[in-house]
């Protein structure tokens, strides 16, 4: 059993939801479903805030798949909302950091959840989903497990290494260096939070426009 | 409802796995971090399409409980979950699974109910699309960067570091050379990276509908 593969851990948690109907006259499944369906995406999801999220996933598991015959059909007595989360560091932080940073969503997801009635801190929310967790049996990370913020940084100074390197072919050494130190001191490649690219930037556009945001605000600092 | 974040792909698959199959699967899923089962699993190592991928059981008597009037979970089998997170089309992912490590696989979902084996291909097909779960929100940290991406970033860093905190130092000669010898070295790590490629028409009309509301937002 391993839920950790170097510094990557993998979580796994299934929470059973409650058999009713809210006051709008919807089931709780259909209300889930919905809301999770309509959360905001990319750099607006509530995972997009939590830090060294590499992966995060929900979704509502109504039942069981028949095989077939000879088979025998099995069908669950509750439905579940999975969450499955790839990230770095330990799992009670991550757990924390989720909750502190997403709590008024969690408490709208997991309002129907058997038990989750008594969940008010960061604390009783990291027993709780202690309580829904599955093992991971198996874990393989084929990507990379340094900390997200090093991975993002990583990434940033690709793009832009890259385009230095088209950008000069065939340049003197001298032109080279010069146009290197100050590539350098442009992009800050020691400096792990700035510049570089928002956690859940799904275009270039978007990327960019953080590290102007970010140039902004450092300037007004 | 959504299984992809930019270039990664979520899937879930859940079957169920015979009743006296869940201690060897178990060992299975001990032993395949050791050398012994390596060889079989060493594919997966060669598939840099994924970013990070898991198994687990769920024994059919310990499903969650967490309330004495929850309903207790009668069934009949233990049940087997499987997630991943790819990059590409689920069939470049899945035809890739079963050729890259077809004995692995097998071993993985031993005794699993209904598993055709991986090979060939068309009933493994089946299996996997009859069992698999829809994801309802999918998050990536980085939607621009396929695995590949992320490894080759992480590669360049270091010697990027070096030659960055060494430039002021250096003579514009020095620093020639060792500038050319690091994009020498990491010719491979290089490269840029762009929005992913449309892999559906439907996934590219709810991007340019959530684009187009986000414009109207942010003209507001």
């Amino acid at each position: 059993m391993s839920n950790r593969s170097g510094n990557a851990r993998s979580l796994i948690a299934l929470t059973p939801i409650r058999e009713g109907v809210t006051e709008a006259g919807e089931s709780y499944a259909y209300r889930l479903r919905r809301l999770l369906q309509t959360l905001p995406l990319h750099t607006q999801s509530p995972f997009a805030r939590v830090p060294d999220t590499y992966l995060a996933r929900w979704f509502l598991l109504d039942d069981v798949r028949y095989q077939g015959g000879p088979a025998k059909e099995d069908h669950l007595e509750n439905r579940y909302l999975a969450l499955l989360v790839q990230f770095y560091g330990p799992t009670d932080r991550w757990l924390r950091n989720l909750w502190q940073q997403a709590h008024s969503t969690l408490e709208q997801l997991y309002c129907h959840a058997w038990g989750f009635a008594d969940v008010r801190t960061a604390e009783d929310w990291q027993r709780y989903l202690e309580r829904c967790r599955v093992p991971t049996g198996y874990f393989f990370n084929g990507s990379n497990d340094d900390p997200l913020l090093a991975q993002l940084k990583a990434l940033y100074l690709r793009q832009m290494l890259t385009h230095f390197a088209i950008e000069h072919q065939g340049a003197s050494d001298e032109a080279l260096h010069q146009a290197f130190l100050q590539w350098v001191q442009k992009h800050e490649p020691a400096n792990l939070t700035a510049p570089t690219w928002q956690p859940g930037a799904a275009t270039l556009a978007e990327a960019l426009r953080f590290q102007r945001e970010q140039g902004e605000s450092d300037d007004k600092d | 409802m959504s299984n992809i974040a930019g270039k990664a792909y979520a899937m879930n698959v859940v079957t169920p796995l015979r009743r006296g199959q869940m201690v060897i699967t178990r060992l299975i899923h001990w032993l395949a971090g050791t050398w012994l089962f390596r060889s079989k699993l060493l594919g997966l190592q060669t598939l840099s399409l994924i970013h990070y991928a898991g198994w687990a059981v769920l024994p059919r008597n310990r499903w969650p409980r967490l309330d004495n009037e929850q309903p207790r979970e009668q069934l009949h089998y233990n049940y087997y979950l499987f997630f991943s997170n790819f990059n590409g089309s689920w069939e470049q992912y899945v035809d890739s699974f079963s050729s890259a490590i077809p004995a692995g696989l097998d071993l993985m979902w031993l005794g699993n109910v209904g598993y055709p084996k991986s090979v060939p291909r068309n009933p493994f097909h089946a299996y996997i699309e009859h069992n698999q779960i829809w994801t309802d929100h999918y998050y990536s940290a980085y939607p621009l960067a396929a695995s590949n991406d992320v490894k080759a970033a992480c590669r360049l860093m270091p010697d990027l570091l070096t030659l960055a905190d060494s430039a002021g130092r250096l003579s514009a000669e020095e620093f020639g050379r060792r500038y050319r010898g690091l994009l020498a070295s990491h010719q491979d790590d290089l490269g840029l990276v762009a929005e992913s490629p449309v892999v559906s028409l439907a996934h590219k009309a709810v991007a340019e509908r959530r684009r187009r509301e986000q414009d109207a937002e942010d003209a507001q």
